[in-house]
């Protein structure tokens, strides 16, 4: 490679640092944590609908998850995005990308609550039962803390994906990781080495989480059954 | 009487498994129930402790009274009120895996009664200490043995101050060597005082340890009496055959067949 290439290549590397960096602080990391954290809240609500023995909380829950699942990401972002404000809805970028993963995060993670609670032996619930407990009692003491355990696996995957979905914020204008390196290749005519660099860091992003979560792991599954 | 059964019935859409039982329990007696599988004993302990809703029929246990119908179940409330005044000791423990078994002891009476973590915790220790678990107490139940966890079922089952303790087939699922420490522990319950009602196929202890003791066959009481007038003396060919098959030699002479 010659010299002048190699210069080059530092060069934009470095003058990409910040704003990259910039990209992940400011946005790819809080719109993964905050859809996240909305998406599990709402999770939890969805899945014990839809486990619920009486139809009209079970019937929307079930309908919700069959709809958002069964349609892109990326159809729904734009739908809120680029939809709305003709209904007079106008959010902004962040809003809308936020609200977009969040929908989409509770729809697959109520699924994983779901199986997780089911897996819960009938014995658990009447062991529970048999101590007096009221149903929701019996969820919050018995149920749910066995059901995490469970979850958490999934739960790993699923912000994982989660970080990686969040580059769909650059094609509201945003400039996250994605956005920012999408915005340096076509400035710099360079898009093969800025998507590169991309990838490098969503890479350690992800990896940092991966280990995060295996650790997480072992600390809560200090039971058996 | 603590506890009597007036009709009670039990019906699984067209199958009647509990057929108008009657029954009544005397305070501080010990009942077991035996019979072939599928004669309703596990199906009449579920319907005391309400874990199953009786079809028809009514429940009086010491002051509260239930009764039933096909029309309609009594409300949550009812139910969780008499279900408190019964102890429950499951054939698999159920204990909850990710509580430590004081913390298994402790959970019924701070989720349920409220009591205060330090009176909970007090109570929780003296009982796992009278059923000899005083030391492990910090132990999660899968590091302990089958029979271990059967006392801290039975712990757990009285940390709620039943007037009742029901045990449903307490030692089938456990290590035959494992047995022995789970019916000592029923002993020394008995001896307390407790009114227990024990389906268990442990002839052998119920002859020793029951005042009376139930046969039943599908879904209905056949023998009610002592141990020795229902081992030895019954005049049902089912129950002698049933005994002498669990237990050659244990009842009367009376053979198990005849030609």
């Amino acid at each position: 490679m010659a010299q002048e290439r190699f210069d080059r290549i530092l060069e934009i590397i470095s003058m990409s640092l910040m704003p990259l960096l910039k990209g992940t602080i400011l946005y790819t990391v809080p719109i993964s944590l905050l859809s996240f954290a909305l998406g599990l809240l709402f999770a939890l609500f969805i899945a014990l609908a839809g486990l619920s023995a009486k139809p009209y909380f079970r019937l929307p829950a079930r309908l919700y998850v069959w709809i958002i699942r069964c349609t892109p990401i990326l159809v729904q972002l734009f739908i809120i995005f680029y939809g709305l404000p003709g209904m007079g809805i106008l959010l902004s970028p962040f809003a809308s990308i936020v609200i977009s993963l969040t929908i989409s995060e509770a729809a697959y993670s109520s699924e994983i609550m779901r199986a997780a609670i089911l897996s819960i032996p009938g014995g658990q619930w009447k062991a529970g039962y048999a101590l007096g407990m009221s149903r929701s009692q019996n969820l919050t003491r018995v149920i749910l803390p066995q059901s995490v355990r469970i979850c958490i696996p999934s739960f790993g995957n699923q912000f994982i994906t989660l970080i990686k979905t969040s580059s769909l914020a650059a094609l509201v204008t945003l400039p996250d990781l994605f956005g920012a390196a999408k915005l340096i290749a076509a400035s710099t005519f360079e898009p093969m080495l800025l998507y590169l660099i991309a990838g490098a860091y969503y890479l350690v992003l992800c990896s940092v989480l991966t280990i995060w979560q295996t650790r997480l792991e072992k600390r809560l599954g200090s039971y058996q059954t | 009487m603590l506890l009597s059964l007036q009709g009670l019935t039990k019906r699984f859409g067209d199958s009647t498994v509990l057929h108008a039982i009657d029954l009544e329990v005397q305070q501080g007696t010990t009942t077991v129930v035996i019979g072939p599988s599928g004669s309703g004993k596990s199906t009449l302990l579920s319907c005391i402790n309400l874990l199953e809703i009786p079809t028809d029929g009514s429940i009086r246990l010491g002051e509260r009274q239930l009764r039933f119908s096909p029309m309609g179940k009594p409300s949550p409330r009812a139910i969780q009120a008499l279900r408190r005044e019964t102890g429950t000791v499951f054939q698999g423990n159920h204990l909850f895996p990710h509580m430590t078994a004081l913390e298994n002891v402790m959970v019924g009476p701070i989720t349920v009664r409220r009591l205060n973590r330090a009176d909970a915790q007090a109570k929780a220790i003296a009982l796992l200490d009278q059923v000899g678990l005083g030391a492990f107490q910090d132990r999660y139940p899968y590091q302990l043995s089958g029979g271990q966890q059967q006392r801290v079922g039975i712990a757990r089952a009285m940390s709620m101050e039943p007037q009742i303790l029901l045990f449903d087939e307490p030692t089938s699922a456990l290590d035959p060597e494992l047995v022995g420490e789970v019916l000592e522990v029923m002993r020394s319950l008995i001896r307390s005082g407790i009114t227990l009602i024990v389906v268990t196929h442990e002839l052998e202890f119920a002859s020793r340890a029951a005042d009376r003791v139930l046969f039943m066959d599908q879904g209905t009481i056949l023998e009610n009496g002592t141990p020795e007038a229902v081992f030895v003396h019954s005049r049902h060919e089912r129950v002698r055959q049933f005994v002498s098959r669990l237990a050659p030699g244990f009842s009367s002479s009376a053979p198990s067949y005849t030609i």
